[in-house]
């Protein structure tokens, strides 16, 4: 188990940092310069800025003098805001989104568990239609059709939620909703199908068999069993978060790390460009990491094989 | 007793749970036109998987005939007719700021958006399928090398590298395409490849090898044929993805430029203007996911009916 | 354990794993995250002293619509650090609400007979906000670093055109103490210029003229200007709250050691950061902002509104026509390019956003002219508005030419400019016959393409003016202006322009500028299309609200009356 691990661990690296690579020369191709106010500057103060941000050495050059600072942990300064640690302006927003993303994820847990499970239990009964309708609508309406329609309607002319900013726990809760619809309706549809993989099983209705309650049968046996594969979903939900996390975080003005990597884009501010993509780069390769661990936990067949590689 | 093996298959595609892989491969060999009958009479009897069909149908006509049926045009623009709400005598879904119809610019903004995604389909499944096929036929080394190749492509999120191509290259029908399926393609390749190594242990491929088909022969009728049906599957989610996909972009503003329109510009759009103009939201976002359900409904369909297990 | 029922394709946790200890796992897990997620709540949320929804009366909610880039005076370009700058600090003079200079950190100043030398005196008493007095040497050591060579600060042109000797610092060709500015004593500054200059004093407003402390400068070294603790005011208001980059509101209170505190109404303001324009009009109807921008389509949207307010800003926005492209050489395919559109059109159907049809160069909102007119309503509309009369223009051209010139023009991808595209392209096929190309890049990258002249015809950009006189666009076009990238070289104009920079007689210097004006329109060099608008909502209760056109939004003089 641990050689392993180790290897998929080894290969995770190796992936971040052609990653980090790529996406960095990628970036010199990107049109534009970092340089602010760009028309207003004559050639020779736009090649002293260049200087000061290393931008007149070779191309080689830079990319090493980048990759040894991004080892110490230095991820360079902001072109746009004056000469601020992009570690910074990170570290700062960091904490936001993950706190939207987890406060989704827990909802959309709790609400898609829920809807899933009715579905199974109820299969083909109207609760059963109704909860496969929601969430094939909570998939398919996007969040950014979403977002603003829930901020002007419930926000504005309701009133019940605030409109927006990041205040206080409250104001987070109509962003998260929006956000966790994707999720709910992913592991709605899901948990239902696992389940009734599992209610068809002998084990099942031998229990069934032996007297037990059918809430008890849920419980003990079918829920557990159904949990198992969630792992696979792991990937592809965080990609669709960080998708909504951006939008939710635009429309609802939130200071997250979202927010700022759309306008570190336009403004072709690199350095935060490349900190935020290695960030995301980091967390998609940890949770493809992770689920390949617990891959190898769950099924012995992987393990051993990978070991024998 | 059931002693089957079931291989959980992974695709990374954003709303889709776990596919199955039937061992039904074994029967394919044997009677193909009784699989593919069989599936398609449990299809017909899913009247929810058929509705969606012929919802999809609908929508393909309008996309395609639409805008004839106006004497407008999608750029034309009417500037003494701004902001008409829509109505059955004038302008069916109403005008947007420069007096252009909204009928038509939906529909054009549909053929477009379908457009890219029938691209991005097609180049996925071409793309990987070859890849899947390759790599698992070689096994070995160099399925191993294939393998790392797609792990890291994996790891790199897609939004990042749509983003980044569209800053690159020009905004525009081709870009977004290259944009959105560049590294879409990777769950075809790993679905493919998993059913052929699966079924490269079958009997009838070992047979066939052992009486000496080449290798073009080998893939071209025997394993692609069996893998048909998960491509078929995998398009009915990719389509709305894309769609989904080039609409996002259009969000953040990179995807395609006015006075060109798609689904996504026009939802785009439509949102800023939703606090007076609600209907230039309505019917841009109404189609929208009245495809991305279609879509998925029908493709749930044609999974179920392709997958005896799951009939209770 | 007896025989375990496989489930089909899934092998039993249990074997290495049992299933109770799988779910513990994952349980706490994710209890874990949310742990760690609700851990970091705390700091996590803004809390009330940052914001806070309802808006006391003597608070006052706006909307900076991006963080904050940059508050070093002497570094600083945008508008958003001008925004905030103009009132955490001042110069030696500000600009009221009619923007007319006013004594400020200065009480007076002195100047000399030929115009050539202000002295200025600065107020008793005044104070940092760390007690230090404000210096004479605060302001020349300020001066002196924006022109340092090292700074590479962008606008050291506003210092060096004006100032003796500071071009040559900047440039390196001489030291710091070629620089003609005295001071002789604490409370006073002597500068030289190098010719009359009548708007020097709305200059020493501008930000890049604010005073800094060395000694705190230094101290804070490469933090400097990164917080509210790392910046020292002289200004109406500190700021409290808030960073550069941070994403967290802005807070501005009320400067108890400001000379001028007792005028001060508004005791705090939250400089909020909006982004969406959409959620800012969401906020301001629900009574969260008091002011707001408006945007695009929204402005189409709002313009019946009664908080509805529109300035028309000293921002030309003209084409460029590049006179190394052939065929643009030519006179009078120029000139059938400036009169062939339909500018009333653009402005009222399809931008409509408040913007004005350009018939000349700088723009109206620049208020010295001739006698009592501004410069525009001296020289009137200078550009033909007939524009059936182009085609002729345009074929005789061709003629000339020798055959049709083959063009495209250039344009950034932001929405102004693709509405624009699509019109312009429309508009010479109807007056003109002639089919031009349309090419859309990235709006950097039309940037980049307009200043290595790679371009032929471009009409997305426009100049704002730096300072309330016509110099300010006028120097544009000189043949060696950094900024002229069509190859516009006209002798006369140059002639002009270079004597009215010189002269200290103020009446010809006004009439070069006007004829030279009026060479530039008759040579086409250049294709003015509108003068920007910049249109928002504002409540009723905020009064006093002073945007300068040069320089950032100034919150000295604002009231909030009337609120409940």
């Amino acid at each position: 188990m641990l050689k392993y691990t180790l290897k998929r661990l080894v290969n995770a690296v190796v992936v971040l940092f052609i990653i980090t690579t790529a996406t960095w020369f990628l970036m010199q191709l990107l049109p534009g310069s970092p340089i602010q106010n760009a028309e207003k500057l004559t050639a020779e103060q736009e090649a002293q800025v260049g200087e000061q941000y290393n931008l007149d050495k070779p191309l080689p050059v830079q990319y090493a003098l980048y990759m040894t600072g991004l080892v110490r942990g230095d991820l360079g300064n902001s072109y746009l805001y004056g000469g601020t640690p992009v570690t910074s302006i990170i570290l700062d927003r960091l904490p936001v989104s993950m706190f939207l993303g987890t406060q989704a994820i827990v909802v959309g847990l709790v609400v898609g568990l829920f809807l899933g499970i009715v579905g199974a239990l109820k299969q083909n009964s109207i609760w059963d239609s109704g909860a496969a309708f929601l969430a094939v609508l909570g998939v398919s309406v996007p969040d950014f059709v979403l977002a603003p329609l829930a901020q002007y309607w419930l926000g504005l002319k309701l009133g019940i939620f605030p409109i927006a900013f990041f205040e206080s726990w409250w104001h987070s809760v109509l962003p998260s909703l929006v956000l966790s619809t994707v999720v709910a309706a992913v592991i709605a549809t899901f948990t239902r199908t696992e389940m009734l993989e599992v209610l068809g099983q002998d084990y099942v209705t031998l229990a069934k068999a032996k007297g037990l309650s059918k809430l008890a049968v849920v419980l003990k046996h079918v829920l557990r069993n159904s949990m198992i594969p969630l792992v696979t979903i792991m990937l592809p939900l965080t990609a669709a978060l960080v998708t909504g996390v951006l939008i939710v975080e635009t429309v609802f003005s939130i200071p997250g790390l979202g927010e700022q990597f759309v306008r570190s884009i336009f403004e072709k501010d690199f350095p935060i460009i490349m900190g935020t993509t290695i960030l995301f780069s980091v967390f998609f390769v940890a949770s493809y990491l992770l689920q390949d661990i617990l891959y190898g936990l769950i099924d012995p067949r992987i393990r051993v094989a990978g070991n024998r590689e | 007793m059931e002693t089957s093996n079931r291989q959980i298959t992974f695709t990374p595609d954003l709303f889709e749970p776990v596919e199955r892989s039937p061992e039904e491969a074994e029967k394919i060999r044997g009677a193909p036109v009784g699989f593919w009958g069989d599936a398609w009479r449990r299809l017909k009897r899913n009247r929810i998987a058929v509705a969606a069909g012929c919802v999809i149908i609908l929508i393909l006509v309008l996309a395609g005939v639409g805008p004839w049926l106006t004497p407008y045009t999608s750029i034309g623009q009417v500037l003494d007719r701004q902001y008409e709400t829509p109505s059955l005598s004038g302008f069916w879904f109403g005008t947007d700021e420069f007096g252009r119809s909204m009928f038509d610019r939906v529909w054009v903004g549909t053929r477009v958006s379908l457009y890219i995604a029938a691209l991005v389909t097609a180049m996925d499944m071409c793309v990987g399928m070859a890849y899947g096929a390759l790599s698992g036929y070689y096994g070995g080394k160099v399925d191993n090398i294939m393998q790392r190749i797609v792990e890291i492509l994996v790891g790199i999120p897609i939004l990042i590298v749509a983003i980044l191509t569209m800053l690159i290259l020009k905004p525009g029908i081709l870009s977004l395409t290259i944009a959105i399926g560049l590294t879409g393609w990777t769950s075809s390749a790993r679905l493919i490849r998993g059913q052929v190594l699966r079924l490269k242990e079958q009997e009838f491929f070992l047979a066939s090898r052992s009486l000496g088909a080449n290798t073009f022969r080998l893939i071209s009728k025997h394993l692609i044929p069996n893998v048909f049906y998960i491509l078929i599957i995998t398009l009915m989610y990719t389509v709305p993805t894309a769609v989904f996909f080039e609409a996002f972009l259009s969000f953040i503003g990179l995807g395609i430029q006015p006075p060109a329109a798609s689904l996504g510009a026009l939802i785009n759009d439509g949102a800023h203007q939703m606090r007076f103009y609600p209907y230039m939201l309505i019917f841009p976002a109404a189609v929208l996911v009245t495809i991305t359900i279609s879509f998925r409904l029908l493709g749930d369909g044609l999974r179920d009916a392709l997958d005896p297990r799951m009939r209770q | 354990m007896a025989i375990r029922r496989v489930r089909p394709g899934k092998v039993l946790v249990g074997t290495q794993l049992s299933r109770r200890d799988f779910l513990k796992i994952s349980g706490t897990g994710l209890a874990g995250a949310a742990l760690l997620g609700t851990a970091g709540c705390g700091s996590v949320f803004e809390g009330g002293g940052g914001g806070g929804g309802t808006m006391k009366t003597d608070t006052l909610n706006i909307n900076l619509t991006a963080e904050v880039p940059d508050l070093n005076s002497v570094t600083t370009t945008d508008s958003v650090s001008f925004n905030v700058l103009t009132n955490l600090m001042e110069g030696f003079y500000r600009l009221d609400q009619n923007q007319k200079p006013i004594p400020a950190a200065a009480e007076g100043v002195e100047i000399s007979s030929d115009e050539l030398t202000y002295t200025f005196t600065l107020r008793d008493g005044i104070q940092w906000s760390n007690g230090d007095p404000v210096t004479s040497q605060d302001f020349k050591y300020a001066w002196l670093r924006v022109l340092n060579p090292e700074t590479a600060a962008t606008y050291a042109y506003i210092i060096s055109t004006f100032v003796k000797g500071a071009d040559e610092y900047n440039t390196d060709k001489a030291g710091p103490e070629a620089v003609a500015i005295e001071t002789p004593d604490d409370k006073t500054l002597s500068v030289e210029l190098i010719s009359k200059s009548p708007f020097f004093l709305q200059l020493t407003s501008f930000a890049t003229y604010f005073p800094q402390q060395q000694e705190f400068v230094e101290k804070m070294g490469d933090e400097y200007a990164r917080d509210g603790d790392s910046l020292l005011y002289n200004g109406p208001y500190t700021m409290t709250a808030g960073s550069t980059g941070g994403g967290s509101t802005v807070v501005l209170q009320k400067n108890e050691k400001y000379w001028d505190k007792a005028n001060v109404a508004v005791k705090t303001i939250n400089g909020r950061i909006v982004k969406d324009n959409d959620t800012a009009i969401n906020l301001y109807e629900g009574g969260e902002l008091a002011l707001t921008g408006l945007t695009g389509d929204s402005v189409k949207q709002f313009k019946d509104d009664p908080d509805f307010f529109r300035t028309v800003e000293p921002f030309t926005v003209y084409g460029r026509l590049n006179q190394k492209v052939p065929g643009l050489d030519n006179l009078n395919i120029r000139k059938a390019l400036m009169i062939g559109f339909d500018r009333e059109a653009l402005t009222d159907q399809i931008l409509q956003d408040g913007s004005v049809p350009a018939y000349g160069f700088v723009p109206p909102a620049i208020s010295p002219g001739h006698g009592d007119q501004t410069f525009r309503e001296a020289n009137g509309d200078l550009v033909p508005k007939d524009v059936d009369s182009a085609r002729a223009l345009w074929e005789k051209g061709v003629e000339e030419v020798g055959e049709e010139p083959k063009l495209t023009m250039l344009f950034g991808d932001d929405s102004t400019g693709r509405d624009v595209a699509t019109y312009m392209k429309d508009q010479y096929k109807t007056n003109l016959g002639a089919d031009l190309d349309v090419e859309i890049v990235t709006f950097d990258a039309a940037l980049d393409r307009v200043d290595a002249e790679d371009y032929e015809i471009n009409y997305s950009f426009g100049w704002i003016g730096d300072y309330d006189d016509p110099m300010t666009f006028m120097d544009l076009y000189l043949s060696d202006s950094p900024f002229n990238n069509s190859f516009f070289e006209n002798a006369e104009y140059d002639r002009l322009i270079e004597e009215a920079q010189t002269t200290s007689d103020l009446q010809l210097r006004m009439q070069n500028m006007l004829k030279a004006e009026r060479i530039l329109i008759e040579q086409a060099g250049t294709v003015p299309v509108f003068y920007n608008a910049v249109s928002g909502l504002i409540k009723p209760y905020f009064k006093g609200y002073t945007p300068h056109p040069f320089g950032g939004d100034d919150y000295k003089y604002a009231k909030i009356e009337g609120k409940s």
